[in-house]
């Protein structure tokens, strides 16, 4: 069993959901239901590691832990700044990252089953009259080491601005004093604050998905789409006659300057 | 022949991507005098303008692979 995700994931357990229920356990605010998907969470993590290499397992490791072991956490009763102060939301925001990355790093590195626990004859006694020894790898072109160097920095910049957003919304005490002048009392700024965060985050994973993914994967496909689209262009530019768009654009900027014109001799 | 061979659509649009960088402009000055709805109006002026000029870029293109 892999350590890093059983540790995080045992870890987000406790912290999200088991520690917060025992603090409330004797009070009337425990529900039921609530304890009873209390051990859901160890089930789902033992089940997925143990069939981490299907589909399944899988998805029961990076959706169904998560889910399981904050969801209940997310319930009325148990939603209370007491059983949940901001340092342990914090810790379980930290080992929720912590998980998602241990999970993913074990199922990219492993290797399939088939090829860890059988391999196939050739490979179980390698051959003594040949000599190994590992290919040499060429020298990276300067245009290849600027595209990486492109990517890394793509890749932290998907890190960082949500990360400087996430902090700007919710832990930015300037943000948080203006938040509670406006909003009064601390449950409306609550609301308010996991509105915004929701928002940032859908607004997040859309430029993600269209302005990161997007470029990343038209350049896999050597961008079949862009070079189709650039000869339709030239197809029709070629025809030598504006498109329609010249002149709706045009109708559009004339109406702009007669509005404008409009709005600015109002009395 | 001296007339074909003029960058009319070159020059067109290069003064059509200027002058949206002047609406753009005036959108910025009216946003600081909190006067929203002219801002906005430039803005679509702006990005007509621009788009008129990328059509007669495109034009241009035309003209030049002939």
């Amino acid at each position: 069993m892999p350590l890093w995700p059983t540790l995080c994931g045992v870890n987000l357990w406790l912290v999200a959901l088991a520690v917060p229920l025992l603090l409330a356990g004797r009070s009337p605010v425990a529900l039921p239901l609530v304890w009873a998907s209390l051990p859901l969470a160890p089930i789902c993590l033992l089940l997925g590691l143990r069939h981490r290499q299907k589909a399944l397992g899988q998805v029961a490791l990076l959706l169904g832990v998560p889910l399981l072991a904050m969801l209940p956490g997310a319930d009325g009763a148990l939603a209370d700044a007491r059983l949940q102060p901001r340092p342990a939301v914090l810790l379980q925001v930290a080992l929720l990252l912590g998980y998602i990355a241990s999970v993913c790093r074990t199922l990219a590195t492993e290797l399939p089953p088939r090829l860890a626990e059988t391999p196939p004859a050739a490979l179980r006694e390698p051959a003594r009259s040949w000599q190994l020894a590992p290919l040499k790898t060429p020298s990276l072109s300067l245009r290849l080491e600027r595209r990486i160097f492109i990517q890394r920095m793509l890749l932290a910049y998907t890190i960082a601005l949500p990360l400087m957003l996430l902090y700007a919304l919710d832990l930015h005490p300037e943000n948080l004093r203006a938040l509670r002048t406006s909003f009064g009392t601390l449950k409306r700024v609550a609301a308010m604050e996991a509105t915004l965060t929701a928002l940032m985050t859908v607004l997040c994973s859309v430029v993600f998905y269209f302005c990161i993914m997007a470029p990343l994967v038209s350049y896999l496909d050597h961008h079949r789409q862009l070079r189709s689209e650039l000869q339709s262009m030239r197809r029709q530019s070629r025809r030598g006659r504006p498109r329609a768009n010249l002149y709706i654009f045009m109708l559009g900027a004339l109406l702009g300057m007669i509005l404008l014109i409009i709005w600015s001799l109002r009395p | 022949m001296a007339s074909r061979r003029l960058p009319y659509f070159h020059i067109l649009s290069l003064l059509l991507f200027v002058s949206s960088l002047v609406f753009f402009w005036q959108c910025a000055s009216h946003l600081a005098q909190r006067d929203y709805v002219a801002a906005g109006l430039t803005v679509l002026i702006g990005i007509s303008t621009l788009r008129v000029g990328s059509e007669l870029a495109r034009l241009a293109l035309a003209e030049r692979d002939g």
